[in-house]
């Protein structure tokens, strides 16, 4: 009996995140039918999910089994247009997404990636549900969602309505890239010595940028250029290596061991490619793109 | 991570390690949400808005004002960095 509701659950969750692939309104609502909990969009929508809550119910097994068939098919089709534009994307995304995160304290949601990170292991508890479900942004309560366990798994977790197709998606794509083996770790952060220390006994500014510059930073960002890939890399890598001075999370990096330093620093290599690319928008958005170009590389690589 | 953490105190490096993988997970997470959403707009840049806005389709709406207030900072000092005299004493 266990295993036949565990079934039930984990065919039901790929219908509801095809339809959040075709439409981000309508995944909601079909997280509603999926486990019996009342729709309350308005009633065109609800006519969509009707059909869905009727199958639900029903609880055959052949009902299930071409359900699921059906789901598999566009299952697929959305999966594969998902991941690759996200592979793609990531690049560009993570390169604007960094500074922000790093300059507020996000230490408290961090149980939030925890429970994504470990949520096939079922060793987290589920969170408080919040106020907010739908994207119209009502004040209806929210109940939490189960979400679907592991095989292995013998009881699921309660985890934030909204963020329910964001983990899904999150564990494919962290299983995608296992299975190719591209959970790289760790670069070398500068390739020189001399020129690592030189440049760290330099002054910088309240930005990390360095001193004893009379040039703009878009000049300052063609002279790097011009210069050798090393220096130039070596140079943005150790100015980020500082700009995350005051952060909270990273300043342990930096105060840390050499080997954290050693993560946090692995941008020079990498980042020189995406300064080039980026170097019209200026000082700031060149930082932005290296920040970005770490996270999305080592694990492309 | 120190600014949570009494002045004498230590951090462990598993402790470090966990973090910064927590932290990883976390933008790749609200990454993939930004990204899914430029995905469907045919757009292949991802700017700011859509990672504030990844936040608070997420849940995370708390943090959408003091983003936006740092985003308005980190601008400015972008212009500010280069010509200012003073050295951070923290570096």
């Amino acid at each position: 009996m266990c295993l036949l509701r565990e079934m039930e659950d984990h065919y039901v969750h790929p219908k509801s995140k095809s339809n959040h692939g075709s439409l981000s309104g309508n995944g909601y609502e079909m997280k509603n039918p999926g486990h019996e909990v009342c729709d309350r969009d308005s009633s065109s929508e609800s006519d969509r999910s009707h059909p869905e809550a009727s199958a639900v119910s029903e609880s055959s097994l052949d009902e299930h089994t071409s359900t699921q068939s059906d789901n598999d098919e566009d299952h697929g089709k959305d999966n594969q247009d998902t991941l690759k534009p996200v592979l793609s994307l990531g690049k560009e995304g993570s390169a604007f997404l960094a500074p922000k995160i790093d300059y507020n304290p996000s230490f408290a949601y961090i149980p939030y990636t925890a429970d994504a990170y470990y949520g096939g292991v079922g060793v987290l508890t589920g969170y408080a549900p919040h106020t907010i479900v739908h994207p119209q942004q009502n004040d209806t309560t929210n109940s939490p969602v189960m979400l679907p366990a592991e095989p292995a798994e013998e009881e699921p977790i309660y985890v934030n309505a909204k963020q329910y197709h964001a983990i899904l998606r999150r564990r494919q794509t962290r299983a995608k890239l296992e299975a190719q083996n591209k959970m790289v770790k760790g670069r070398k952060p500068y390739l020189h010595e001399s020129r690592h220390r030189h440049a760290m006994k330099r002054a910088r500014g309240s930005g990390g940028r360095f001193l004893n510059t009379k040039q703009q930073p878009q000049e300052q960002n063609q002279q790097y250029q011009a210069s050798s890939g090393s220096m130039c890399s070596k140079t943005i890598g150790n100015s980020v290596i500082s700009q995350s001075g005051p952060i909270c999370t990273p300043s342990s990096d930096a105060a840390g061991a050499s080997a954290a330093s050693q993560d946090r620093g692995c941008l020079p290599s990498v980042g020189f490619r995406p300064t080039a690319n980026f170097s019209e928008q200026g000082g700031g958005g060149s930082k932005l793109v290296v920040n970005g170009m770490q996270q999305r590389v080592s694990t492309i690589r | 991570m120190r600014r949570a953490v009494t002045e004498n105190g230590k951090i462990a490096r598993d402790a470090r390690e966990s973090i910064q993988e927590c932290v990883s997970e976390f933008i790749s997470f609200i990454t993939s949400e930004a990204s899914d959403k430029c995905v469907k707009e045919r757009r292949k840049t991802i700017n700011d808005d859509d990672i504030i806005w990844s936040l608070g389709t997420l849940g995370f709406e708390e943090y959408v004002e003091p983003l936006k207030i740092y985003l308005n900072n980190y601008q400015e000092g972008d212009i500010k960095g280069s010509k200012s005299s003073d050295q951070n004493g923290k570096k």
